[in-house]
């Protein structure tokens, strides 16, 4: 029991630090293509493209997501109020308002977007590491991490950001339907609430954790595919411990970003 | 005698504790198709892969004599990969331009030339803006000969050229590969189990097993060994000094 416990705590080691080693690569490579107009002119379309598959395209289910999800919380809100004191559904404002923008917003998204991205990400990479076409990027002078894994991890950094606001605007937008449809307070009451409690800090505790969850989601899935091995089976492998592997490291980052932002801020 | 332009020396490389290679010593002369023969499993294109950088051996070294390779220059290694390895997400076009767009300085139109020449080399026309998902196996096959050769590289290496592939593509693909040898004077090293492939396309027939070089001789040659290997493997027998894997 014990030695396959300390196996299993080698192994979690030794894989951390694999997947340290490939991010700090990979953050390096990004880096180069950044900063190099030849490399930009050669892989820079790549980031665009994966901006509009990020970004663009994972927008329906992230507005769905956070406008529902804010709905819901006000109704849970509203309940929990008029228990604490009837009549103190004024609060409703703040009480939706603070959960979304410090966890919510950010989290949520990086959730969605791991599923629908982070999934993609592993299988494409996956794909052509078993049908040798990352052996093929390399034997045309290509760099596979740069050209494959760079612009994924830029477009993730940046466009994480882009959704989680959408999606916190979004999610008060739920709450506020509620509140004035199902509860009956009026808009001014609703949004009037927001400042009372809430800050731009909360803003930026929040949103200061969306480029974190962006880069964990494409390193991650980057890692699982470019070590994927195994035809057709190892694909699926690399593609569903890509999805879990990113959605762990996002719940406990999370934590670990809101105390040292609460610290900072 | 010439110095080789590729030079193997003591070669070995173990996966998980099995060893693929140990100690194989090989010669590839300059402007020469060396077809590398084994039963599947013997280390055939982990060889390839070893001499294109892709892998590194655990022993042994890899010499070109070739003059440095330079930033700025083209890969000197052409690969035909097995399944040819095409980009599925570029065109054909993008496809046999990619290297050619990354070292050298010429314009889309000039790009769009090249790429129609390489392919009417291999005997493809009108595919330019098809992408690899619409191309049959042989097709797809000669897409990517045309990309091992869009950068006119000293070296060009073909894993399993014929492999999955019918008898008349087969012929095709091996005439291709003797048209292109006598085109580019490129020194190539083939891998292979198909004996038909071997002596079309090869000057010289190596025989590995077990992770070293058994025999190699020129085709008429190769054919006369009396090694018992060489007899077991030209003759396809299942019984014999090679086992199976």
């Amino acid at each position: 029991m014990l030695e396959r416990l300390a196996r299993a705590g080698h192994s979690f080691v030794d894989e951390a630090g694999q997947l340290a080693g490939f991010t700090w690569d990979l953050l390096c490579e990004s880096w180069a293509l950044l900063k190099s107009r030849a490399a930009l002119k050669l892989d820079g379309r790549q980031i665009l493209e994966q901006m509009e598959e990020m970004g663009v395209k994972s927008l329906p289910v992230v507005l769905l997501t956070a406008l529902f999800t804010g709905m819901v919380l006000a109704l849970q809100a509203s309940d929990s109020l008029e228990k604490v004191l009837k009549g103190v559904s004024q609060f409703m404002g703040r009480t939706v308002a603070l959960p979304f923008l410090r966890e919510l917003g950010p989290v949520l998204t990086a959730l969605i977007v791991t599923g629908r991205v982070g999934s993609a990400i592993a299988a494409e990479i996956g794909t052509m590491q078993v049908t040798e076409q990352i052996d093929a990027l390399q034997t045309l002078g290509a760099r596979p991490l740069r050209t494959l894994g760079a612009p994924r991890l830029i477009a993730a950094v940046v466009m994480l950001p882009v959704l989680t606001v959408i999606a916190m605007v979004l999610g008060l937008l739920g709450g506020w339907i509620v509140a004035v449809a199902t509860v009956g307070l009026s808009s001014l009451t609703y949004f009037g609430d927001i400042p009372q409690m809430v800050t731009l800090a909360d803003l930026w505790k929040g949103l200061g954790k969306a480029p974190v969850f962006g880069l964990i989601i494409a390193a991650v899935a980057c890692h699982e595919g470019f070590r994927a091995h195994g035809g057709a089976e190892g694909v699926g492998r690399a593609t569903t411990k890509a999805v879990v592997t990113a959605s762990i490291l996002i719940l406990v980052g999370d934590y670990f970003l809101t105390a040292v932002f609460r610290t900072l801020f | 005698m010439p110095k080789p332009l590729i030079s193997l020396r003591g070669l070995a490389k173990s996966f998980g504790g099995q060893k693929v290679l140990s100690g194989l010593d090989l010669d590839v002369a300059r402007g020469e198709t060396l077809v590398v023969l084994g039963p599947s499993g013997t280390g055939k294109s982990v060889l390839l892969k070893i001499i294109a950088g892709l892998l590194q051996p655990d022993a042994g070294e890899v010499a070109f004599d070739l003059p440095p390779r330079g930033p700025l220059d083209p890969p000197r290694i052409g690969f035909l990969f097995q399944g040819a390895a095409l980009f599925d997400s570029l065109t054909v076009e993008e496809n046999v331009t990619f290297a050619l767009r990354r070292f050298s300085p010429l314009g889309p139109e000039q790009l769009r030339a090249v790429a129609e020449e390489r392919l009417a080399w291999v005997g493809l026309k009108g595919v330019l803006d098809k992408k690899p998902a619409q191309l049959s196996g042989g097709m797809r096959k000669r897409v990517g000969l045309a990309r091992a050769i869009a950068t006119d590289p000293p070296i060009l290496l073909y894993d399993e050229p014929t492999t999955g592939l019918d008898p008349i593509m087969s012929d095709a693909i091996n005439q291709l590969i003797v048209d292109i040898q006598h085109r580019t004077h490129a020194t190539a090293v083939a891998v292979t189990h198909d004996m038909a492939s071997a002596y079309k396309i090869g000057d010289r027939l190596a025989l590995i097993y077990g992770g070293r070089l058994v025999a190699s001789a020129e085709p008429g040659a190769f054919r006369e060994l009396q090694d018992p290997m060489v007899q077991q493997f030209i003759h396809g027998r299942a019984e014999g000094p090679i086992q199976l894997m």
